[in-house]
């Protein structure tokens, strides 16, 4: 990104920050009115932990079509992203939890649904972790968020949409203009972030990979 | 299977193994009737190159090719239905005999097989066809990998020290297993240190 | 064809399975050491009285499921790994096709998690003084989440054979994409059990949802596994 790119993310943040502290009213009805202001963080939070979890899928099905490990990175980096935005999720919505109903932890299906989430990344890891050669490293990784992500969404989305009536989470959210003015750009700004980071993150581990075949080849020169 | 042509090209094979190159751009092209010897002291890669041919292991670069009778089968499933392969680390299941193994191998293959007691009668495993494998020498062991090496008349054989653990009779049926290969008009890929099985050996190319 | 392969590998399952008995003696030890452990320890919690019984049958529906879930991760998840450990799984490899081994090992698989279920369901509600008011809305639910139960943990242990790490890596991998069968799992026996229903009403009005959404999810796990498991299969 450029110098100029990163100055306007910037400016940009910090306005939407700006708005959110200053501007965005207090919402009427919930315990802690003042604090209400969190869902105009946790919103975007969940909006681009669900953007990053897609790309590592997406990238996912693109290593198994083309087997290009350049796509296994990808989606490395996404399933990276993903994880980070969960646990800001998870953060978020205890913390308005906790301020508007006096409990961290609810057991909402959407609230179990995130942190089962952050148990399939982790498993991911460590999925990676324990593989030793490449190519199978990548097939087998992607086989696995593939099939999170076949199954989890049963749990996040189809049995609070379609099979309970009461949770936490309303099913269809109505926010004021005011709240939509706030959660509309901070998700863009998010999602801009999460270019920046994916780009720079993909950089990096191509880098690392490069040098780590330098280091043996030149061992192997030496020997 | 009536082998008319058997193909097989390597395009600069190449594997690697977390930075380290086991195989490096490999080159080789083989047409039926040919014994091919991979040669290279221990650990220089001749399992890995074996396991690649075999469709078992995905190159990191370049291609393995394999036409049968002018049909492609470079694909790693039809690879591997393609070729026979005899390795210390290919085991069959030793709850079962020897006959219930092929047996059972021959169910699941989408290929025809061939007769199991001709097959059986031809590595010479005398009277313990049906004790189960878990009871045999490793010598009777090699001798039932032989057997499932040849079940579906395989376009390649690979073969990965077939020679290891057998008597003078033993190795004598690897000898002319490689043999009726070569007539049928098939390839054989012998990756040994064994004399008697290199002088068969009509070129070769060296890993490591 | 197809058939006839995935019916050979299912009958090489429970052959050399019956022969070595290794799962079936770690998986009945393990099943009869958690129900010593359920009655002992809920010796020790007033189960009488209405109050008692509802407690109970809540109990029972959750240590059911939890005992099923790690009964399965010691059992199920071996079946890959034992080939891979044993070198058999190269020979398979060579001879089979992917989506037959998968059918295959998910039938031996399913057949062994109903086996557990079979001991532990009814084991654990005599152990809680637990009346079932709904017997077959229970067989249902039993069914259909081992079902679920088994397609995850036939390509969980299929991926888990391909690495190094094994045991510990199976349970990570495999509950948290189980956990939607396990909820239903868990609410499907409550409701089964009759807690919260009047004997009277019928399970399929008032749960009829839990079925549907246990039957989705076990089609699901199902058809993602045969569309992955030739990349497992294949590297």
């Amino acid at each position: 990104m450029t110098p100029v790119a990163k100055g306007a993310l910037f400016v940009f943040t910090a306005g939407c920050l700006s708005y959110i502290f200053l501007k965005v009213p207090a919402a009427q009805g919930f315990a802690n009115p003042d604090l209400a202001r969190l869902v105009t963080m946790h919103l975007p939070c969940a909006y681009v932990a669900l953007v990053a979890a897609v790309i590592a899928a997406w990238h996912g099905i693109a290593y198994l079509r083309k087997r290009d490990l350049s796509s296994d990175i990808k989606s490395y980096v996404g399933a990276k992203i993903a994880f980070l935005y969960c646990f800001l999720t998870t953060i978020t919505g205890s913390m308005f939890a906790k301020v508007q109903w006096g409990s961290y932890w609810n057991w909402d299906p959407r609230q179990t649904a995130v942190a089962v989430l952050l148990l399939v990344y982790a498993a991911y890891f460590t999925l990676r972790a324990s593989i030793e050669d490449p190519e199978r490293r990548a097939a087998l990784s992607a086989v696995y968020v593939l099939f999170a992500s076949i199954l989890t969404p049963m749990l996040g989305y189809v049995i609070p949409t379609f099979f309970i009536d009461q949770s936490l989470h309303p099913k269809f959210a109505k926010f004021d203009l005011s709240y939509r003015m706030a959660i509309y750009p901070m998700a863009i700004a998010l999602t801009w972030h999460l270019v920046w980071m994916f780009r720079l993150s993909v950089r990096a581990e191509k880098v690392n990979q490069a040098i780590a075949e330098l280091e043996l080849t030149s061992e192997g020169g030496m020997a | 299977m009536n082998l008319m042509t058997v193909e097989l090209t390597l395009a600069s094979l190449t594997k690697r193994y977390g930075g380290r190159k086991i195989l490096n751009k490999l080159e080789l092209t083989a047409a039926g009737g040919e014994i091919i010897g991979v040669f290279g002291p221990n650990g220089s890669g001749k399992s890995t190159l074996l396991r690649c041919i075999a469709g078992l292991l995905r190159p990191s670069a370049g291609d393995v090719k394999l036409r049968v009778n002018n049909a492609d089968c470079s694909a790693p499933a039809l690879l591997r239905s393609m070729v026979g392969y005899v390795s210390p680390e290919l085991n069959l299941y030793p709850e079962l005999s020897a006959r219930e193994n092929l047996q059972f191998f021959a169910a699941v293959t989408s290929r025809p097989s061939k007769p199991i007691p001709e097959l059986l009668a031809h590595v010479g495993l005398g009277k313990r066809l049906d004790d189960p494998i878990g009871n045999y020498s490793s010598g009777m062991r090699q001798r039932v990998r032989l057997a499932l090496a040849a079940l579906h008349e395989p376009a390649i054989l690979l073969l990965d020290e077939p020679g290891l653990a057998l008597d003078e009779a033993g190795q004598e049926v690897v000898l002319t297993m490689i043999r009726e290969q070569q007539k049928r008009g098939g390839i054989v890929i012998l990756a040994t240190n064994d004399q008697r099985e290199r002088e068969l050996v009509q070129r070769h190319i060296h890993v490591g | 064809m197809w058939v006839k392969e995935t019916l050979a590998i299912a009958g090489k399952e429970l052959r050399t399975e019956w022969r070595s008995r290794v799962a079936l003696a770690s998986l009945g030890l393990f099943v009869a050491c958690s129900i010593a452990l359920v009655a002992l320890s809920t010796a020790r919690i007033p189960l009488n009285g209405e109050g008692g019984k509802e407690i109970g049958s809540q109990i029972a529906a959750a240590l059911i499921w939890i005992q099923v879930c790690f009964a399965s991760a010691m059992g199920l998840g071996r079946a890959f790994v034992v080939e891979s450990e044993r070198g058999t799984m190269t020979a398979l490899r060579l001879h089979t096709r992917a989506t037959a081994v998968w059918a295959g090992k998910f039938i031996g698989n399913t057949l062994l998690l109903l086996g557990v279920c079979v001991i532990t369901v009814p084991m654990t509600c005599g152990v809680l003084g637990v009346t079932v008011k709904h017997p077959f809305a229970l067989i249902a639910v039993v069914i259909l989440a081992a079902i679920g139960m088994g397609a995850v943990f036939t390509t969980t242990g299929a991926l888990v054979a391909q690495t190094s790490a094994r045991g510990g890596l199976l349970a990570a991998l495999s509950f948290p994409v189980l956990l939607p069968a396990f909820v239903s799992g868990v609410d499907g026996t409550l409701r089964a059990i009759g807690w919260r229903l009047s004997a009277s009403s019928a399970f399929l009005d008032t749960s009829g949802g839990i079925l549907v959404q246990l039957l989705s999810y076990a089609v699901l796990a199902i058809a993602a596994s045969l569309l992955l498991f030739d990349a497992i299969w294949n590297d």
